[in-house]
């Protein structure tokens, strides 16, 4: 770098060095928006990750279907649907008739409907309303999960009111770790708490049930429970291989469009598609936070511009002098550039440390885990010098331009 | 050989009304190492041919050559690196950057050239140990006195060893012990063979000099040769019409001492016949109007 270009970058941290409140009040608007930058980021590539984590751990080989339609091109219709999703109400339009379709395709090595049932649980501690669903036995090894205490449903036990629950109700429901054994009463019957899950690789949005959060009854005792008009929420299908899941996923479409008359009121997704689905669906959030983050970054550079013209009319004299001994216009321009990017700079530290704070306590008190990675801290830095050198560069020219013989005159 | 030539230089500050002429057809020739004295009361135009010696000023009109080559119409940049490579100057206050520490002061004309930090170094350390500042290299100008600052300053303009010292009142600030030392600097500038232009309102300071120039509303109005040793002839009326004494008082009073003992300006009576240029007639004009 160009000799005196790196003393003005010594000068401008010395100064800061100096006068830190000043400058700190300078930088406030910097601060702000960076924080928010980042944190916004840095929230939704924690959910990102955890939605690939959730992949991984699943199986690439899951293929899901839905009721509904499903458009991936428009991130609204999709924040609508998840919604229709999520609410376990909804009228399904899959039917038995379409998991047997499913079932019966080749490269499907197990499959599973998942049937939502309505109603309180009752157990010692309250009454709750918990998610309870129906599944096969194939349940388990089609998301590729483990159980962490007992067993998954025992077919040729005689006793069908046998129920498996996720990890975070054990403690909810029934106050203690593992309540294998304990009843709770569900549609007038009462079941036995036979397992207990691992706990799942949940992913804040993601489209897929909160399993920690469900208990899992056999499917044909949800049907006897509900006379076999418990809505399916969605079919799990797990291929025997991971190669050319499109296709399989494709032949399933197929399959399902004939038994529904050419309708397609359903969506087959494979797992690379949640990824996109959450990604979308995370940009169109992000996009929003990043108009504020952007204002707050026109205040802080506002901000900047400010101080740094009152600093040059300040110095006007030291501008005389350094012309006078040979400093060129061009000189003096980045001598205030660097001034008002290293300021902008500081600005951005500072903010990439609170960044860091804030992530702490979100993760602490949330579900979410937010991600601070190099990317985010490149374009942290990024948008910290592009507002210094676009709100410095007016002062810049200023300073530039001025006379010297102006400039050793002023008092 | 002269090394600063003006032929007819004008510079005429403002528009319409407001005009003033800060120099009116000055013809100077200096030659390598002179050490020329400019006195003159305040206002008559010192300090603006200074500037427009030392390039940081453009003439209005005339002609200035630099070491023979025309730099009238030479860009701005160009100019700053020929000020920045054969110009040093020192004023009358406010000379060091008050963020900067001695050193960096002093290495500040070698750091805009692009010589390393190492190198600067050494050369601004060897310069100070020259004005006998060496050990306040550390310090910020705030610390210092008007003297030490002065000295640190001639460091400054000497780094990039200039062709041409030009000094606008750098005693002006000082008491008589520190003016005396800061004017040893000079004389020793010049005897390494610098050509020395030094404002002065103090005809004591003449006796470094070789040459005397004086000014009066823009104009030269006398430039007499002068023994490096003596006070200049002119220079000595203004002293010994008041009391022989050293006082500020007497510092002012010869200030006006001056005034009476030079000669007046007049238009009529030019040192040439030459044709009336634009500058008389813009005086003229101006005169008009007020009537
Ligand atoms: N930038 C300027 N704008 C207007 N007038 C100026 C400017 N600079 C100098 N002058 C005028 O020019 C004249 C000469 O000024 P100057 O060269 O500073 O005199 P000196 O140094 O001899 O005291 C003065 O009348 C001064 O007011
Ligand atoms: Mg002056």
């Amino acid at each position: 770098m160009n000799i005196p270009y790196r003393d003005d970058i010594f000068l401008a941290i010395r100064t800061i060095r100096k006068t830190k409140m000043r400058s700190f009040l300078t930088v406030l608007g910097i601060i702000i928006g960076i924080v928010s930058v980042v944190t916004i980021v840095s929230i939704a590539k924690g959910i990102e990750t955890q939605v690939s984590n959730q992949i991984n751990s699943i199986g690439k080989n899951l293929i899901v279907i839905r009721p509904g339609r499903i458009n991936q091109n428009n991130s609204n219709s999709l924040i609508n649907s998840l919604n229709t999703l999520s609410n376990a109400n909804s009228s399904s339009s899959l039917s038995q008739a379409d998991l047997n379709s499913v079932a019966s395709t080749g490269s499907i090595a197990e499959s599973s409907a998942i049937n939502v049932v309505n109603g309180t649980i009752k157990t010692n501690q309250g009454s709750f309303s918990e998610s309870v669903l129906g599944t096969s036995n194939q349940f388990p090894s089609v998301i590729n999960q483990q159980l962490a205490y007992g067993e998954y449903f025992n077919s040729s036990s005689t006793d069908i009111y046998q129920a498996v629950i996720g990890q975070n109700l054990a403690y909810n429901l029934f106050g203690e770790r593992i309540p294998l054994g304990q009843s709770f009463t569900f549609h007038g019957q009462t079941f036995i708490v036979r397992g207990i899950f691992n706990k799942f690789n949940a992913a804040p949005l993601s489209i897929t049930a909160d399993y920690n959060n469900s208990i899992f009854i056999p499917y044909y005792t949800a049907e006897a429970l509900t006379n076999s008009t418990a809505p399916i929420n969605e079919i799990l299908a797990k291929a025997n291989t991971n190669n050319n899941i499109e296709g399989i996923v494709k032949t399933i479409n197929k399959n399902l469009l004939t038994l529904h008359g050419d309708q397609q009121d359903f969506t087959v997704l494979q797992q690379s598609q949640s990824l996109a689905i959450t990604t979308s669906v995370l940009n169109s959030i992000t996009y929003l936070i990043a108009i504020v983050a952007g204002i707050s970054l026109l205040v802080g550079g506002v901000g900047i511009m400010n101080v740094t013209l009152v600093s040059i009319t300040e110095r006007t004299k030291e501008i005389g002098i350094r012309k006078s001994i040979g400093a060129t216009n061009y000189q003096i321009l980045i001598q205030f550039l660097i001034e008002s990017s290293v300021l902008s700079l500081f600005g951005g530290l500072l903010g990439v440390i609170l960044s860091f704070l804030v992530d702490y306590i979100i993760g602490a008190t949330t579900s979410l885990t937010p991600l601070i990675n190099l990317p985010i801290l490149v374009i942290a830095f990024l948008l910290s010098l592009t507002v210094g050198i676009v709100f410095g560069s007016l002062p810049a020219f200023k300073a530039a331009r001025k006379d010297p013989i102006l400039a050793l005159r002023y008092e | 050989m002269s090394i600063i030539e003006l032929n007819d230089v004008s510079k005429i500050y403002g528009f319409g009304d407001a005009t003033t002429v800060a120099l009116e057809e000055v013809n100077l020739s200096i030659d390598e190492n002179e050490f020329i004295a400019i006195m003159g009361p305040s206002g008559s135009g010192k300090s603006t041919l200074m500037n427009v010696i030392g390039l940081l000023d453009r003439p209005t009109y005339g002609k200035y050559m630099l070491s023979k080559r025309s730099v009238d119409k030479i860009r701005t940049n160009r100019r700053a690196k020929i000020r920045r490579d054969t110009i040093g100057f020192v004023f009358q206050s406010f000379n060091l950057l008050p963020r900067l520490t001695v050193i960096e002061n002093v290495a500040l004309p070698l750091a805009y050239k692009g010589v390393s930090l190492r190198l600067r170094t050494k050369l601004a350390e060897n310069m100070l140990e020259r004005v006998g500042m060496d050990d306040k290299k550390y310090f910020y100008p705030n610390q210092l006195s008007s003297g030490q600052i002065q000295c640190v300053a001639i460091a400054r303009a000497l780094i990039n060893s200039p062709k041409i010292i030009i000094a606008d009142e750098p005693t002006g600030n000082l008491d008589t012990t520190s003016s005396r030392l800061i004017m040893e600097l000079f004389s020793d500038i010049h005897k390494t063979g610098s050509t020395v232009l030094l404002v002065t309102h103090n005809p004591e300071i003449t006796r470094y000099a070789s040459r005397v120039v004086y000014m009066r509303d823009g104009s030269v109005v006398l430039d007499e040769k002068s023994a490096i040793g003596d006070i200049a002839e002119t220079a000595k009326k203004t002293i010994y019409k008041k009391r022989p004494k050293k006082t500020i008082d007497d510092d002012l009073a010869g200030i006006s001492a001056i005034m009476d003992s030079i000669p007046q300006k007049s238009p009529n009576k030019k040192q040439t016949t030459k044709k009336k240029t634009k500058t008389t007639k813009l005086r003229k004009n101006k005169i008009k109007r007020k009537k």
